[in-house]
């Protein structure tokens, strides 16, 4: 995880779960495949409610299966 | 990082900055070589030729009749002319263009850099912030170091100088360049705003 946070990101879990690509969800979520791979790496510093609303949607999750905190 | 195009005032300024830049090299370059040809002709400079015009001050009371409507503020600046100058009088007036120019070619190298940045359409990265703090320094230290040098340098060309044949004359003495320092002033202010952005920027980009 970068930057000085402790926040997991489940997104690959999720996609493999629902058999979809990272490019089929950016397409359907309105988001640049390179800032859903930082998101997925857990390189994003923050993210939107827009995007986690688009994201949860679309992957019909809650936020707390696609982000967890660790200790 | 250069979404846009930049605009048609950041080119244009970009180009002045790098005529000023070159522009301020190759006349310190020239300065150099007058100094060398003056030190081998025994005070004969390519800048001053055989006659150095030496900046002074002039006493009102020397300056002659005025309408009554109008009067000297202060003592005016006029010039003196020395025919043949010595090696030392060429050096000393020679010296005092040194300092600013430097000063000069500095300020102006920073601002190309920061102008280029903003031309890339990346302004807000550390080096500017640096750039700008450097600015500052030049400034706020430089420019009084500089003034100070130079007043002595006056001084000392004053001392030098053949009597004004009973005219009351003077050199201008030390005042502290308030304006550069001000300019500095703000270019460490603006540095901290810049630091501020680069860090939002981090922060903008990093946000999905």
């Amino acid at each position: 995880m970068a930057g000085d946070h402790r926040i997991a990101v489940h997104l690959d879990r999720l996609l493999a779960e629902r058999d979809m690509t990272l490019t089929e969800l950016a397409e359907r979520v309105d988001v640049t495949v390179v800032n859903l791979s930082i998101l997925k790496n857990g390189r994003a510093r923050a993210i939107r409610f827009s995007t986690l609303t688009a994201i949860c949607e679309v992957l019909d999750c809650q936020p707390g299966d696609l982000l967890s905190h660790t200790a | 990082m250069a979404t846009r195009r930049p605009s048609a005032a950041v080119i244009t300024a970009n180009g002045l900055l790098n005529v000023m830049f070159w522009g301020g090299l190759l006349f310190g370059v020239l300065a150099i070589a007058s100094v060398v040809v003056g030190v081998v002709t025994g005070g004969e400079s390519i800048l001053y030729g055989e006659r150095l015009g030496v900046p002074l001050e002039l006493n009102p009371a020397d300056a002659g009749p005025l309408p009554a409507s109008l009067s000297f503020s202060g003592w005016p600046d006029v010039t003196a002319w020395v025919e043949n100058p010595t090696t030392k009088q060429m050096l000393l007036l020679s010296a005092t263009g040194f300092g600013p120019l430097a000063l000069f070619i500095a300020g102006v190298w920073l601002l190309r850099g920061f102008g280029r940045s903003v031309e890339e359409g990346d302004p807000f990265g550390a080096a500017n912030a640096t750039r700008l703090r450097r600015l500052g320094f030049v400034l706020i230290a430089g420019a009084p170091l500089v003034e100070l040098l130079n007043t002595a340098l006056r001084t000392s060309l004053y001392n030098d100088l053949p009597s004004a044949g009973g005219v009351d004359v003077g050199v201008r003495g030390f005042s502290l360049p308030l304006g550069a320092m001000l300019g500095g002033l703000a270019a460490f202010i603006l540095a901290q705003v810049f630091a501020y952005g680069t860090q939002l920027r981090e922060d903008v980009e990093g946000t999905v």
